[in-house]
């Protein structure tokens, strides 16, 4: 590579077509990599365990040096073939910050070229399985956030992140379209509601919508059908709701369209949230 | 219809609640009647043409890539406070039918999801009598039952629906149908839709548009924790929990009433012993243990870097120090056929290095993958991992056909770009740059007189 060919000439483009562009963007995320070439020891992944990595640049340019590779009618390198496959490799690394997608429609840190080196993990865990859509944020180490550029299940139970730079500390949150609902138990097949949160922007006040009034009474217990011989566990639905927009109503936070989505606000558990920092070092 | 905002304790609002969302066109069958009346002097002619077809809809069976999660978790966890739940990302699918069995139009103030969470346990069946599993039957089976079980009310098939068509069933004792299914106040509070940003997920979930609709159980699961003595030192044993999602189409007049003591009653007609109810999903759970979310997340072991355990290698001689620097680098020794069919083992890493890799501008060009493997002469190994992404990276190239000849016209492109311009070169060496290029060619012929024809 003493050579560079487009020194040479003036007028003649070496940018490749779309077409390769994409398809090497996408190769630089691992998109199409077979799972033993990334994993080659399964011994590597252990179960419910969280894997992180950085990229090796060296060994993606070999593979975009190899799909660039091919079509040449002979073995023997020529300038120009070095030259454009150069190029290309030069784009693909930069491109790859655009294969997820625009981010800032979704609320994502918008990454528009691909900062090396990037960082990711494995995570192989009955989480994955068990809750989908699981979200992910990672943060450098200023705290800022950190566009993914990657986030996709290789397995059932595996899911693989990549993100546009150095990883320093990162959240996985339980996806909020799954947020389960719940009741205390007391035991005996009787439940109750602790509290309640506001559902209303009207009524003013410090409380956000959504969020759990403070000192909204006594917890309430949730009415239950009568079975013959035990506990039926089964809640009177329609009472219950009742039951919360008559406390709402003396909390001074009356909701007089009291429907399955206001239902949905007072009965929804909070969304679990835990912490990760890759081992430094 | 209502809205509502729910912000959750990292302060970034999250997901907003909705009442409900029915289809603009339900499903079922339909024409389409066009009619225009042609005058002519006197003469009044209608011409005019009807259009059937046909709103497809689920309605006996729900394929599974409809369903987007389910909690409980096909899994083990305790799981004895939650209601259970499902979710999809059609945003109408809970309303697109009604219970009456007939479709009549959704009340837009009031809409009533045709489709229910039934939660059964071992409590619900004395001991020694079957517990009901979910079968396949054919959709005639379900509407025309066997003497003795009661079925959906009044459903006609619509376009593309046969009696011979396969649908999940199951048959639930009559006394159970009052207990546990619920009452036609209970039903609008029993579905939503959510909006929610999709930051931070799945790549391949972004091609949805962040709505999700849910269908919410009414009943807890059976358990044996209890909650007087969360921590026993004996752990009771799981217990197995079944959901069904059913479809109550042409079950309105059915449906339990509970008064107002909390005693359920449904007027199931006599003689009728269990009730067949189309099942559109269901999933098993176990109530067990404290491993939700929360603490398997944090039960993870999250302190690695990628590579193989390096603990059983402790012997100090070259050999081992030397492995052992190797795993930690992230090489894994596999098997290595080389090209004059040697075997022998040589290092091999993916792209996920445990270590900071600068990159290099630029690398070195190499022409085939031979030229990438590299030799160590102290002890006499390969490391293969370049020359095998270079040879994956051509195989990923010429399984991809359109990438592959879209390489090759790339390839000639420049290559004519090249010629064109050296031939170009070549003229503006003899001649001067091409705008004077005419000037230059009319000197050549003769003067200025000449006509440029």
């Amino acid at each position: 590579m003493d050579k560079d060919w487009t020194k040479l000439t003036d007028t003649v483009s070496y940018d490749p077509p779309d077409e390769i562009k994409r398809f090497l963007a996408r190769s630089v995320l691992l998109y199409g990599v077979p799972f033993q070439y990334l994993v080659p020891d399964e011994r590597m992944l252990i179960p419910e365990s969280v894997h992180f990595f950085f990229l090796d640049p060296g060994w993606i340019a070999m593979m975009v040096q190899g799909a660039t590779s091919v079509g040449r009618l002979d073995a023997q390198d020529t300038v120009l073939d070095t030259t454009m496959r150069h190029r290309a490799l030069e784009k693909a690394m930069v491109d790859a910050a655009l294969v997820r997608g625009n981010g800032k429609d979704i609320g994502e840190p918008q990454a528009t070229a691909a900062k090396w080196p990037l960082t990711g993990f494995l995570l192989r865990s009955s989480v994955v399985d068990g809750w989908q859509g699981v979200e992910m944020k990672a943060y450098d180490k200023d705290g800022v956030e950190v566009a993914p550029l990657r986030i996709d299940r290789l397995a059932p139970d595996i899911l693989l992140c990549i993100f546009n730079g150095k990883v320093m500390h990162m959240t996985v949150k339980q996806p909020p379209e799954g947020l389960h609902f719940g009741l205390s138990p007391l035991g005996n097949g009787k439940y109750q509601r602790l509290s309640l949160r506001k559902v209303t922007a009207k009524s003013g006040g410090s409380v956000e919508p959504g969020q759990q009034i403070p000192n909204s009474g006594a917890p309430i217990d949730a009415p239950m059908r009568k079975g013959k011989s035990r506990p039926t566990r089964v809640v009177r639905v329609a009472e219950l709701a009742s039951l919360f927009q008559q406390r709402l109503k003396s909390l001074g936070q009356d909701a007089p369209d009291f429907t399955s989505g206001e239902f949905g606000v007072e009965m929804v558990e909070s969304p679990g949230l835990v912490d990760f920092k890759p081992p430094q070092g | 219809m209502s809205t509502n905002r729910i912000t959750t304790s990292d302060a970034q609002p999250q997901i907003q609640f909705h009442q409900a969302s029915p289809p603009a066109l339900p499903p079922g069958d339909y024409s389409l009647k066009v009619k225009q009346d042609f005058t002519a002097t006197g003469v009044t002619q209608p011409f005019g043409t009807v259009a059937p077809f046909t709103v497809a809809g689920p309605r006996f069976y729900l394929k599974p890539e409809e369903v987007y999660s389910v909690y409980p978790p096909p899994d083990l966890g305790p799981f004895d406070n939650a209601l259970p739940h499902i979710v999809f990302t059609r945003r109408t699918l809970p309303w697109e039918r009604t219970i009456q069995g007939n479709y009549t139009r959704q009340d837009p103030y009031n809409p009533v999801p045709w489709m229910a969470l039934l939660l059964l346990s071992r409590d619900d069946f004395d001991p020694g009598t079957l517990v009901p599993t979910v079968e396949s039957r054919t959709v005639n089976g379900l509407l025309n039952p066997e003497a003795g079980i009661q079925g959906p009310i009044g459903l006609a098939l619509e376009g593309g629906q046969t009696l011979n068509d396969l649908c999940n069933t199951i048959d639930i004792p009559a006394g159970l149908f009052a207990e546990i299914v619920p009452a036609k106040d209970d039903l609008p509070f029993l579905a939503h839709v959510r909006e929610v940003s999709l930051a931070g997920k799945e790549t391949l979930s972004l091609k949805q548009d962040g709505w999700f609709t849910v269908v919410l159980g009414n009943r807890l699961p059976l358990t044996r924790k209890d909650p007087k003595n969360p921590n026993p030192t004996v752990k009771p044993e799981g217990e197995i929990n079944l959901v069904c999602l059913v479809s109550l189409e042409g079950f309105a007049a059915l449906l339990p009433t509970v008064a107002s003591d909390g005693t359920p009653t449904a007027p199931i007609p006599t003689g009728k012993s269990a009730v067949r109810l189309a099942v559109l999903a269901s999933w098993k759970f176990t109530c067990y243990g404290d491993n939700d979310f929360k603490t398997k997340m944090a039960a993870l072991n999250a302190d690695t870097l990628i590579g193989l355990p390096t603990d059983k290698l402790t012997a100090s001689d070259d050999g081992t120090v030397f492995a052992r620097t190797a795993l930690t680098l992230g090489y894994a020794g596999l098997n290595h056929t080389t090209r004059l069919g040697e075997k022998t083992v040589s290092w091999y890493r993916g792209p996920l290095v445990p270590l900071e890799m600068a990159v290099r501008d630029p690398y070195e060009a190499i022409p085939c993958a031979d030229y990438a493997l590299r030799y160590d002469p102290r002890n006499g190994m390969f490391a293969a991992e370049y020359a095998a992404a270079f040879e994956l990276g051509r195989m990923m190239a010429l399984n991809n056909r359109s990438f592959a000849r879209a390489m090759q016209r790339f390839r000639n492109r420049v290559a004519q770009d090249i010629a064109a311009e050296a031939r170009q070169k070549a003229l503006d060496s003899q001649f001067g740059p091409s705008d004077q290029l005419d000037n230059s060619i009319i000197q050549l012929f003769g003067g200025s007189g000449a006509s440029r024809g």
